[in-house]
């Protein structure tokens, strides 16, 4: 080993330790020591955030009357009223709305303040039970929230009705197909899809149906009811469906 | 230990390899300074008697160009920006021209026949010190230029870099074919390869055995999502698990003796160990969440996988013997789909960040410092790592349809390399043998 270049090679590490250790490149960052500068060397003032310089990390970073929304500054709020045309009020910061009565929602949602929200009544499924008679069809949908497998209350009154009719067919025998929207890994959304049936066969069984008369089957993000990538298309893909055999 | 005096550590054993003469000559990949390196490649000369191979000359050097450039590892310099009129050799290559158009490396070929295969003569140089460290001749069959080229890839990585390349690794995905979806494996820039999975419906979530000689994926042939395994050599077709609901995600061990995956067959997604041939070994996980996607620990010890059991998907390293796992993710509410690093140092997965969006993450299990490799790009997901450690392949919607991107580890060089469809799923094959 050549002596002298060892000794070169260690001074120059020593040498750096004292002078202290290089950053990461702007934008990326370990601490806020690292958003002082953009890549130019001008004089900013961003906050270390996931890795990332943003505007802000926390609300303090903001000005008064504002609060940190994912790296950003925006208006806080406590009602939409305080933000401004086609805003909202969500998380307390003023945000763009989701709907309005030029641009509506589709799949069966309304427009409320704008938002995209289930009909009061029914919650949009494609069986709608009314309270006076009991009306059997050999399918039914019921839907479900993000990331979420448990039953909503629409959904229940939907299987409330469903297990009365197989009830009085004793010959049907059902399939549940879970599924997701296609936020999310293929993995992961093949086991939501998976609890989502496993929560209607649930159901449909404490109901009195006997659990051999239903079979379930995940097809996850794989079979979109809607193909597009809007809120209302994401809430009507994540969803069971209930299909006579 | 600071992050600060673990680089200088680091910098201390980068000198003591230094002086042994291992560092490599672009300088600390890893580094926090780290500048792509540029390096001049050449149109191939022909040889006399190879003069009829122009056009295979050609897509030579194309493609060679193409793989160092999508390493992030070099700046691969416009062939306009120069003349290449001197030599092959050291003793007549003019190195103060290459000094002057800004090259630290250079790379000059010649194109050969020899007994009816193509030869290339590869020359590589450090400029500044005027210097031949690689001088090899690479051969291949006249119908694969392709391989010839990954080769020739390979052999100036490791001059340039000290460290293998993975030109001739392949990458295994799942693509939207006529409302169907079926694995195809393609070479890592895209190119080459082609549908390894015919019939089945739905063929989904395909990853290689530690050989690279077959994949197991999941499909849905016979009406249920059962675990398959596909010899690529023969295209033979093995059901390995069957059971009631889903059997999906399996990932061979790397000593190839057992199959991680994840069954519903109690009731509620878990991750179980089954025998090479689909037998069951063994319950590895027990929680009312989900708990899914298991990756092997390179050296086979321990699986990383995504839990709910906390409320929302985060990851967890367990003992792939079972035991009690450890939560490794506490930023954000949505992280999935863990792969390990060659060393078992890093893990890559995907997050949805504060903004709703998914990106791409790394986090170093030495320190828990997580960092980002994506932004503002669309949404990508579902990343596997090169068996090199320096790059990884994820699937993106930044241009519309899911398309997969090739990247090296902080994100700094991305290229797309799909192109039309629906991509998803990759899985980076290991080195071949």
């Amino acid at each position: 080993m050549n002596r002298a270049l060892l000794l070169a090679l260690l001074c120059a590490t020593a040498a750096l330790a004292v002078a202290g250790c290089p950053g990461p490149e702007y934008p990326k960052c370990e601490s806020d020591d690292h958003c002082k500068k953009d890549k130019t060397g001008r004089a900013i003032n961003e906050h270390c955030l996931f890795g990332q310089c943003q505007q802000c990390a926390k609300d303090s970073h903001c000005s008064a009357g504002q609060k940190c929304n994912r790296g950003r500054c925006e208006k806080s709020c406590t009602a939409d009223t305080q933000c401004g045309a086609g805003q909202m009020c969500e998380d307390a910061s003023c945000v763009p709305v989701q709907c309005t009565d030029a641009k509506p929602c589709g799949g069966g949602l309304q427009c409320d303040k704008g938002r995209c929200v289930a009909p009061a009544s029914a919650g949009g499924t494609t069986t709608t039970p009314t309270p006076t008679a009991l009306t059997c069809e050999k399918k039914a949908r019921v839907q479900f929230d993000f990331n979420m497998h448990d039953l909503r209350p629409d959904a229940r009154e939907v299987l409330d009705n469903f297990a009365k009719c197989l009830a009085q067919n004793a010959d049907w025998r059902l399939r549940i197909e879970g599924h997701a929207d296609e936020r999310g890994t293929t993995d992961y959304n093949l086991q939501l899809g998976d609890n989502r049936a496993g929560s209607v066969r649930d159901y449909l069984v404490r109901l009195g149906v006997a659990k051999a008369r239903v079979a379930t089957i995940s097809y996850g993000e794989e079979k979109p009811l809607v193909a597009s990538g809007s809120e209302d298309a994401w809430a009507q893909n994540r969803r069971a469906e209930l299909v006579v055999q | 230990m600071t992050r600060c005096s673990v680089l200088v550590l680091a910098l201390s054993l980068l000198a003591a390899g230094a002086a042994l003469g291992q560092a490599p000559i672009v300088g600390d990949i890893e580094g926090k300074e780290f500048r792509p390196f540029p390096i001049a490649v050449t149109e191939l000369r022909l040889a006399p008697g190879a003069e009829g191979h122009k056009s295979a000359a050609q897509q030579l050097v194309k493609i060679v160009r193409a793989d160092l450039d999508l390493t992030g590892a070099f700046k691969v310099l416009d062939p306009k920006s120069f003349i290449d009129t001197d030599g092959l050799t050291q003793s007549t290559v003019r190195f103060p021209d290459w000094l002057n158009i800004g090259a630290a490396g250079l790379v000059k070929a010649q194109l050969k026949e020899e007994g009816g295969k193509l030869a290339v003569e590869l020359h590589g140089f450090e400029v500044a010190s005027a210097k031949e460290g690689l001088t090899k001749t690479v051969s291949g069959a006249k119908d694969d230029v392709r391989g010839l080229a990954h080769a020739l890839s390979d052999e100036i990585y490791r001059y340039f870099t000290g460290e293998p390349g993975v030109f001739r690794t392949r990458i295994a995905f799942v693509r939207k074919v006529q409302g169907e979806k079926h694995v195809f494996v393609t070479d890592i820039d895209g190119q080459g390869g082609g549908q390894v999975t015919k019939g089945g419906g739905l063929n989904l979530l395909p990853s290689f055995a530690p050989d690279g000689r077959s994949l197991v994926f999941t499909s849905y042939r016979l009406d249920n999502p059962d675990l398959y395994e596909l010899a690529l050599g023969d295209g033979s077709l093995k059901r390995l698990s069957s059971r009631p609901g889903l059997n999906t995600g399996g990932r061979i061990s790397p000593d190839g003796s057992k199959i991680a995956l994840t069954l519903s067959q109690d009731g509620n997604s878990e991750i179980y160990l089954l025998d090479r041939g689909g037998g069951l070994l063994k319950r590895l996980t027990s929680s009312w969440g989900i708990d899914t996607s298991p990756a092997w620990s390179p050296d086979g010890a321990n699986i990383a996988f995504v839990s709910s059991r906390a409320g929302n998907p985060q990851l967890y390293v367990m003992g792939s013997s079972g035991g009690e796992p450890k939560r490794v993710t506490f930023q954000g509410t949505y992280n999935q789909t863990p792969a390990y690093s060659p060393r078992g140092t890093h893990l890559a997965f995907t997050a949805r960040d504060e903004r709703n969006v998914f990106d791409i993450f790394v986090l170093d299990l030495r320190t828990n410092q997580i960092a980002r490799v994506t932004q503002d790009q669309g949404n990508n997901e579902e990343p596997s790592i090169a068996p090199n450690g320096r790059m990884l392949v994820f699937s993106t919607t930044r241009s519309g349809a899911r398309q997969l991107v090739v990247s090296n580890l902080d994100g700094t060089k991305q290229t797309v390399i799909t192109t039309g469809g629906e991509h998803s799923s990759p899985s980076w094959g290991p080195f071949v043998k």
